[in-house]
């Protein structure tokens, strides 16, 4: 340091709980690094109440990438080794934790895969916990069979009838019927429950939990929801066909409710929402038996429809809707009686080209829109430039003007090495959009490689296209500004590269890019 | 008078630690958890109310806020968010932490999370030098003290340059 920052430190004049306020707004890795800066600011992360430990973390970027599968190799020196320096650090913490007699009021613990030597560790931690009356506790502790009796014996034990705790999320953690009904007999403060792919769970009955707002679940067979007056947001997701029920008839303020992998009728979605007069949030995915929807409501906000293969027809009489987002077009149609804010349709391009003909239908399906569209663009597979050789982009004839969009979001599922730039022309000659974006960073690197270069580093007066009446994309181009966004909350911020290849460097974790593209 | 009649428009004072005194409407002022809880207790509207802590400079900025949200009704949600976003858009760094303070001592939930998100956004993805210099952090670690907190948490610098 060579002191040469002038004036007054103005974080020491700030109390704990603010530095709190301002670590709980960054992701946990940036919140951990900010103890570098100071004193001041390693106290404020040293005593941060809450707790974040997911293993993949400490896994290097070669590993993070790995799924939950590939993370079990509990062979693997390399993740083992791994694993128990991550296990190491998350016991002195919490040791640290009780001896300075810190409080905790949330704790989070993802750990895919564990030795049993561990058990009587976790033990402890959870036994640190449960003194501190922490008040959120979500565990994804996968094949560990003792978990939930666990959890029953630090909760419900002991002489206080009633524990504090306000959220409780279990992630593939083995825990039973009797088990789950013990903790919410000892927790009736409740307010969000997270139980997904629980193994032992096949049941869930909640009963007289009065401050139950939220309630996510996956592959739970049965789900009764009873007194729960102010319940809010429901979610309920089934995969694999697996069966299941419902029942959450005495929640009648339910503002939000997502059904996935639910194969269930028309007559069953219709007497089911006429049971919710207000829903604002609507989303289904995967309910393959729906085929015609029909529905009216003064509060509706926002309807997500998603691959729900065998619907033909939605008509939405919904005055205040403000977004719907849906794909599966043309196939379905969807009609509205108020036109709402925000359109989002997607479309889902799985790499079968059959000529000139699919870019056609996709302008003239653009154009169906008007400009405040927001287009999602997935592409699953893109054809390679040979089988594309009778679709010339560059020489396709301009039929009319081609439409402007808001913004088209795109992602891309497959490695697209060869064919970005292809891909690039086939958008650019069905839409140009006012704004491009992508999310997925590392998935998509090559890509956005590509694009920056290609819109970037155009020529100001491109020498393609001489000979030809209708000009390409780069014609009609006129201004580009990049720029990075947070996914959290979309807030944006400009980039000023002076090459493409300055881009990676300057794009952090949890950011997307976008183009503003001016036409 | 001797009527007791509710007023809506009654008002209170508030005076700076620099000596300012604002004159604030009462339903403004119940955006300040601290204000509410006085006004709840046997603290008369009549009384000046001293907020110590909080120059007059921030003391307008935050009423302000609290005039902008009490007045708003909720039907107006996307509004406020965008007055939100303008209010603290260009504030310097000094303005900013002053602000946070004010908030906190208040206890005005709503200015206190978006003035945090603000400090937290400026941190974001940049080098540790960078953000000392933006909030003036006085790093008083030795260097061997500094590479050891990072060795301690080395995870976190996985990735970051």
């Amino acid at each position: 340091m060579d002191g040469t920052i002038e004036g007054i430190d103005w974080t020491l004049q700030l109390p704990e709980e603010s530095f709190h306020q301002i670590l709980s707004c960054l992701f946990t890795k940036e919140a951990a690094r900010t103890s570098v800066l100071s004193k001041t600011w390693l106290r404020a992360w040293s005593t941060y109440p809450n707790l974040d430990f997911v293993e993949s973390y400490f896994m290097k970027e070669s590993l993070s990438k790995c799924s939950d599968a590939d993370l079990k190799g509990k062979d693997d020196p390399k993740i083992q080794e791994t694993r128990e320096k991550f296990l190491h650090y998350v016991d002195k913490t919490m040791l640290r934790y009780q001896k300075e007699r810190t409080p905790i009021n949330k704790f989070r613990l993802h750990i895919t895969s564990v030795y049993p030597k561990w058990a009587s560790i976790i033990d402890k931690w959870i036994e640190i916990l449960v003194q501190k009356h922490v008040e959120e506790l979500e565990l994804h502790l996968s094949d560990y069979a003792f978990l939930g009796s666990l959890l029953k014996k630090h909760l419900c034990n002991g002489i206080i009838k009633c524990y504090p705790l306000q959220m409780l999320g279990l992630k593939k953690v083995c825990i039973n019927e009797e088990e789950i009904q013990d903790i919410f007999s000892r927790c009736p403060l409740i307010k969000e429950l997270r139980l997904l792919d629980c193994r032992g769970l096949k049941k869930l009955q909640v009963a007289n939990l009065h401050n139950l707002k939220t309630v996510h679940v996956k592959n739970i067979e049965e789900v009764e929801i009873r007194a729960a007056p102010n319940l809010q947001s429901f979610n309920y997701v089934v995969t694999n066909g697996l069966p299941w029920m419902f029942n959450i008839d005495s929640s009648p303020h339910l503002k939000d409710l997502m059904l996935m992998g639910l194969c269930m009728t028309d007559r069953f979605f219709h007497d089911l929402i006429a049971r919710f007069p207000l829903l604002e949030k609507l989303e289904l995915r995967f309910c393959h038996e729906i085929r015609r929807i029909n529905i009216s409501s003064r509060i509706l906000k926002s309807f997500v429809l998603r691959y729900c293969l065998k619907l033909e027809e939605a008509k939405i009489d919904a005055p205040n809707l403000l977004s719907v987002k849906y794909d599966r077009m043309p196939s379905l149609s969807i009609t509205t009686t108020t036109s709402p804010q925000k359109w989002e349709p997607i479309v889902n391009f799985l790499g079968a080209i059959t000529g000139l003909s699919s870019f056609i239908r996709l302008r003239e399906f653009i154009m169906s829109f008007n400009q405040s569209v927001t287009l999602g663009f997935n592409v699953f597979d893109w054809p390679e430039k040979k089988r594309l050789k009778n679709v010339d982009l560059k020489r396709m004839p301009l039929i009319d003007q081609v439409p402007v969009i808001e913004h088209l979001k795109l992602r891309v599922f497959s490695d697209l090495r060869l064919c970005c730039e292809s891909l690039v022309d086939s958008l650019f000659w069905s839409c140009h959009p006012r704004k491009l974006s992508l999310v997925s960073i590392k998935l998509n690197k090559t890509l956005i490689e590509k694009l920056c270069e290609m819109l970037m580093e155009r020529e100001d007066d491109p020498c393609c296209c001489s000979s030809s009446n209708s000009k390409c994309w780069r014609h009609y181009l006129k201004n580009v500004e990049i720029g990075s966004f947070e996914l959290k909350n979309k807030v944006e911020r400009p980039l000023h590269l002076k090459t493409s290849s300055d881009l990676f460097p300057s794009l952090g974790e949890h950011q997307g890019v976008y183009f503003k593209l001016k036409w | 008078m001797a009527s007791s009649i509710e007023n809506n428009n009654e008002k209170l004072t508030l005076k700076s630690s620099d000596g300012e005194e604002f004159l604030v409407e009462k339903h403004v002022a119940l955006q300040s958890t601290l204000l509410q809880n006085m006004l709840d207790s046997d603290c008369s509207s009549a009384d000046v109310i001293p907020l110590p802590k909080i120059d007059a400079r921030t003391l307008a900025l935050v009423l302000g806020y609290c005039k902008k949200h009490a007045d708003a009704s909720s039907s107006k949600q996307g509004e406020l968010n965008s007055f939100d976003s303008e209010f603290l858009k260009d504030m310097d760094m000094g303005a900013l932490f002053n602000l946070v303070l004010a908030a906190n001592f208040m206890e005005i939930k709503g200015l206190l999370d978006i003035a945090a998100q603000k400090i937290a956004d400026t941190i974001k993805d940049k080098p540790h030098q960078e953000v000392r210099e933006i909030f003036h952090v006085e790093n008083d670690y030795t260097p061997e003290e500094e590479a050891a907190v990072r060795e301690e948490n080395r995870w976190a610098f996985e990735g970051f340059p």
